[in-house]
């Protein structure tokens, strides 16, 4: 009895010392992920981004090589294949006449291929139409569409549209035989807001007269820009004599050239992007659109949209449910971008917000989405409580319990 | 002791599962091509056990297998699957071969084909949803499309051509989906490799993972086939990929074919991946004397090819010796490569051709040439969408050259015609059972109307016109290609190619003017309104005279008389002048 107690004692000294370092731990990991600097009045915990190129045919190279170098430099930011929807309406790449095959280049020197080792094209060819590019946004699919074909973004992504192609006064053309009309991707961004699949989002559009297609949104927290005005042009930027074709337009390259100065960690705002638009340099007015923003450009980071710099959500030990029981019904395995392509996603026309697709680093939030929020305390004394319940249940288990019993209602995957 | 025996215990399912172990054999294979070319042939084959627990619960264990190929083949019930991307044409003619050295690609653009389980008690319609879902899902993770459009597009007649790899106890259906206009780009490789268990950073792989390099070659075709575990007969499953490719050894400048692993990846052998259970580089020696090759080979193995005896040299990576080496081969005292006049050619060659082409109608013809001494039986079939219609009266099968001569009902067996139901999408699906006469060109002729489809049918570049999935002749008396020493089986039957594919044929539609409909509307507004306006005036205006004010400037006198007469009149009169006016 003597040595039980003891025990006790040493539980209770064990618990305290626990207490101190969780607490001091769960500090400096606040510290460093919980609220990253950004000025950002929200915090957002995921990235999304839809890459459009509605071109066809090798003539609208350029089109496809805007694209392709949006997609790599979200790739250099950090943004996972997974969360970003490209769309791209011809295969310049694989193009009989491209005279350098599975490349495409944004520059005359042909310096960099876009193309890349890894490219992952999400919509391709005939599948890019304006029906799929509205049912992406608004998340209204086929039943057995492929999550690499769903913008699975939720109340906390920052959702990037960008597009590019042939356009004029409130539209854009796709393909060869069909428009997107400024009102259409108004409409598409309003149920968007309402069915609540972004935190913020910034529309960027190369096409003439761009302005014009943002000129309808309603929606908040939407920030929009373009490339030129209404009853402007927007124009190639330069021609490489090989290809025998322009390969990137001018707005694009410009803020390509700003972008790749920016790193992961940069402190850059959309206000600092914003700032370096030339209309004498791009040939065309950019216009800037915040006013459905409640923040200011200002205050709000170009990796906050441009990359996969998120704000991790620190939940203490304690509120994440036990990996084994919680791994049967969702799945971690889908929580990989390759392994969620291939499953089966039954009915699932409008997925629930889904923390699983992503990068390993939202594990945490999944868990968090399932505990009860309302048994939620204060996170210090959360990590105390944890401590000293895991000390003593420790303890317990050792003395009450034979540990070569199985756990009942374990599954694994 | 005790604890011992249950450490054992707890051992023994890990043991019995690691002596059932998944395996992962890689080869490439080399075949230089008469004409100058080589054939480059990646093979990645992975067998994987069915084992799936013995828990309550379901398991999957995967080692060497990748879960995103597997999941949904298992959840969707599929016993096999094959997905294959061909870019490029196969030339039959210079090759001397009648396909590429994957017998599983397909004739052009992608294809998917499969077996799925029935499964007891579900409705009929289940497995159709099932093909669906896998389709979509393989279609998200092969970046491509491989899903049927439309629930007709499935054709369902082809079980017979593409028989299951094993047998089975189960109740199975076929399933066939061409996609003629997909193509084969760095896309579609980046998951192929993923699925890989070296995913491209080691072993044969890592020649491969150079999207650059390996999509400038002229024929391309990547596929998988997966053959899942059985159940019923606890047999186990295997999934092959395979990637192939043609370059061109000749210089663009002339020069001699001489060629090496480096010239042709700008890499050396790279370290063996150590989880390969065998690693190889195979070499199908050409049929000349002059040829050479570095280091020498470890061993030699003879095979049968498309009729003919080939010796083949094989060198083993495993034992690390080759590793940062070079393979180098050439043709010994050959300066520039000189086309060679005359082509062997290969036993059994088709081609598919369209003849009277105009706007509503044409022919297709199918020429079919046994260089073989021996008689063959072969089945033809093809694939049409709903909107290509045959006339199936006016087939016709003739013997072009040769001494045999047949009439059209020998040559030309028996017909299965499935045909579709327009405007629906649908598919018609035909298959010819033909004999095919030694040392002869059997002409198949099928004439066919196209249908006027919907403008909003036409696809988005509709000038370019449409592919037609490619023909498939299967040959039902092949003898396989392992050697017998003292077989007397005749040449031309020894293969293991099954299948030879015409290459896809681009058939143009008659397009509108796509701005018509635009016309159509505002004339038909126009003539709308012209005719409601008119409408509207004759039932709203009325015929008379009108007291205008230049009358009444006039005679003043008059109009103060009429102002008098139109106040006697009173409101009315008042009212009824108003309307006029």
């Amino acid at each position: 009895m003597r040595f039980a107690a003891s025990l006790w004692g040493l539980a209770l000294l064990l618990a305290q010392l626990g207490l101190v370092l969780a607490n001091q731990v769960h500090q400096q990991v606040n510290d460093l992920f919980g609220h990253n600097g950004s000025g950002s009045a929200t915090t957002h915990t995921n990235n999304w981004a839809v890459l459009v190129c509605s071109s066809r045919y090798w003539f609208n190279y350029r089109h496809m090589a805007n694209t392709l170098a949006m997609y790599r430099t979200l790739k250099r930011l950090g943004m996972p294949d997974s969360n970003i929807i490209l769309m791209l309406a011809d295969d310049v790449a694989c193009s009989a006449r491209n005279p350098f095959p599975a490349t495409v280049y944004a520059n005359s020197g042909r310096q960099m291929d876009l193309y890349g080792d890894a490219v992952e094209v999400d919509y391709r060819g005939y599948e890019v139409t304006v029906e799929s590019f509205l049912r992406l946004l608004t998340g209204r699919h086929a039943p057995h569409t492929p999550p690499s074909k769903r913008l699975l973004s939720d109340a906390s992504s920052n959702v990037f549209i960008y597009m590019t192609g042939h356009g004029g006064n409130e539209f854009l053309k796709f393909q060869d035989n069909e428009e997107v009309s400024a009102f259409d991707i108004a409409d598409a961004i309003e149920q968007m807001s309402e069915k609540r699949r972004f935190n913020k989002l910034l529309f960027v559009i190369d096409t003439c007269q761009a302005n014009t297609m943002y000129s309808k949104f309603y929606s908040p927290n939407v920030i929009s820009t373009g490339s030129s005005a209404i009853g402007e042009s927007s124009y190639s930027h330069h021609n490489d004599v090989d290809l025998g074709t322009a390969v990137i337009d001018s707005y694009t390259h410009y803020i390509l050239q700003y972008l790749e100065t920016l790193g992961k960690t940069s402190r850059a705002t959309l206000q600092d992007f914003f700032n370096t638009y030339d209309p004498a340099r791009i040939h065309s007015h950019p216009g800037i659109s915040t006013e459905l923003s409640p923040t200011q450009p200002d205050g709000i980071l170009v990796t906050d949209f441009f990359g996969g710099v998120v704000s991790v959500e620190v939940t203490p030990k304690a509120d994440e449910l036990d990996p084994l029981r919680t791994a049967g019904s969702a799945g971690w395995v889908s929580g990989r971008r390759r392994g969620a392509r291939g499953i089966g996603e039954g009915g699932q026309s409008s997925p629930s917000p889904s923390p699983m697709k992503g990068p390993p680093m939202r594990r945490t939030e999944g868990v968090r989405g399932w505990a009860n929020p309302t048994e939620r305390q204060t996170e210090g004394g959360w990590v105390g409580n944890a401590a000293l319940s895991a000390v003593l249940l420790g303890i317990g288990g050792y003395l009450l319990i034979d540990p070569r019993t199985d756990r009942p209602g374990i599954k694994r995957e | 002791m005790t604890r011992l025996i249950y450490l054992l215990g707890l051992l023994a399912p890990w043991v019995a599962a690691s002596l059932s172990a998944d395996e992962f054999h890689e080869a490439l294979t080399l075949h230089p091509l008469p004409d100058g070319k080589l054939s480059v042939l990646f093979e990645f084959t992975t067998y994987f056990s069915g084992s799936t627990g013995h828990g309550r619960t379901p398991e999957s264990h995967h080692s060497l297998t990748s879960p995103s190929l597997l999941l949904p083949l298992q959840q969707n019930n599929v016993s096999e699957l094959s997905i294959s991307f061909v870019s490029g044409q196969w030339d039959q003619h210079r090759s001397g071969q009648a396909g590429p050295l994957s017998y599983g690609s397909g004739g052009g653009g992608g294809e998917t084909r499969g077996w799925l389980r029935n499964s007891k008690g579900a409705s009929p319609g289940k497995v159709n949803e099932n093909w669906v879902a896998v389709t979509n899902a393989l279609g998200g993770l092969f970046c491509a499309t491989l899903a049927p459009a439309k629930e007709g597009e499935v054709v369902k007649t082809f079980g017979d051509i593409y028989p299951p790899s094993r047998e089975t106890k189960q109740n199975l259906t076929h399933f066939h989906v061409p996609h003629p206009e997909q193509l084969l780009c760095a896309e579609n490789l980046t998951p192929f490799l993923a699925l890989l268990p070296s995913k491209g950073v080691s072993g044969l792989s890592h020649l491969l993972a150079q999207p650059g390099v390996v999509l400038s070659w002229g024929f391309k075709a990547e596929g998988i086939e997966v053959i899942m575990p059985d159940p019923s007969t606890a047999t186990g499953g295997l999934w092959k990929g395979w990637w192939e490719g043609v370059v061109d050894l000749v210089p663009v400048t002339g020069g001699s074919r001489a060629s090496s692993i480096e010239k042709l990846f700008r890499r050396s052998i790279p370290r063996v991946f150590p989880e390969a259970s065998s690693s190889v580089i195979r070499l199908i020696t050409p049929e000349q004397d002059n040829f050479r090759m570095e280091p020498q080979a470890g061993s030699r193995e003879e095979q049968w090819l498309d009729g003919r005896k080939r010796e083949v040299m094989v060198w083993d990576l495993m034992d690390g010796g080759l590793v940062g080496q070079d393979l180098r081969f050439w043709w010994e005292n050959e300066g520039d490569f000189g086309h060679p006049l005359k082509l062997e050619s290969s036993p059994i060659s088709i081609s598919r051709r369209m003849a009277a082409p105009y706007a509503s109608d044409g022919t297709f013809v199918i020429r079919i040439t046994n260089n073989g001494d021996d008689q063959r039986d072969a089945v033809y079939s093809e694939v049409w969408p709903w909107w290509v219609k045959g006339w199936m009266s006016e087939v016709s099968a003739a013997v072009e050259s040769g001494e045999t001569e047949g009439s059209s009902s020998e040559l030309l067996r028996h017909l299965a015609y499935h045909p579709s139901y327009p405007p629906h999408p649908s598919t018609t699906s035909l298959h010819f059972s033909l004999t095919l006469p030694a040392h002869a060109t059997l002409i198949l002729t099928i004439p066919y109307s196209k249908l006027t489809i919907k403008y909003t049918e036409h696809r988005p570049d509709a000038e370019r016109g449409v592919e037609l999935p490619s023909g498939v002749l299967t040959l039902l008396d092949l003898e396989g290609e392992s050697d017998f020493p003292n077989s007397t089986v005749i040449q031309s039957r020894r293969s293991g190619r099954t299948h030879i594919y015409t290459t896809r044929l681009l058939l143009d539609l008659p397009t509108p003017d796509f701005s018509m409909p635009y016309n159509v509307i505002i004339m038909s507004c126009t003539v709308m309104a012209v005719f409601f306006g008119m409408m509207q005036g004759a039932l709203s205006r009325q015929w008379g005279y009108v007291d205008t004010a230049m009358e009444r400037l006039r005679g003043r006198g008059k109009v103060t008389e009429g102002a008098r007469r139109g106040a006697e009149m009173g409101p009315e009169g008042e009212g009824d002048t108003e309307k006029i006016s």
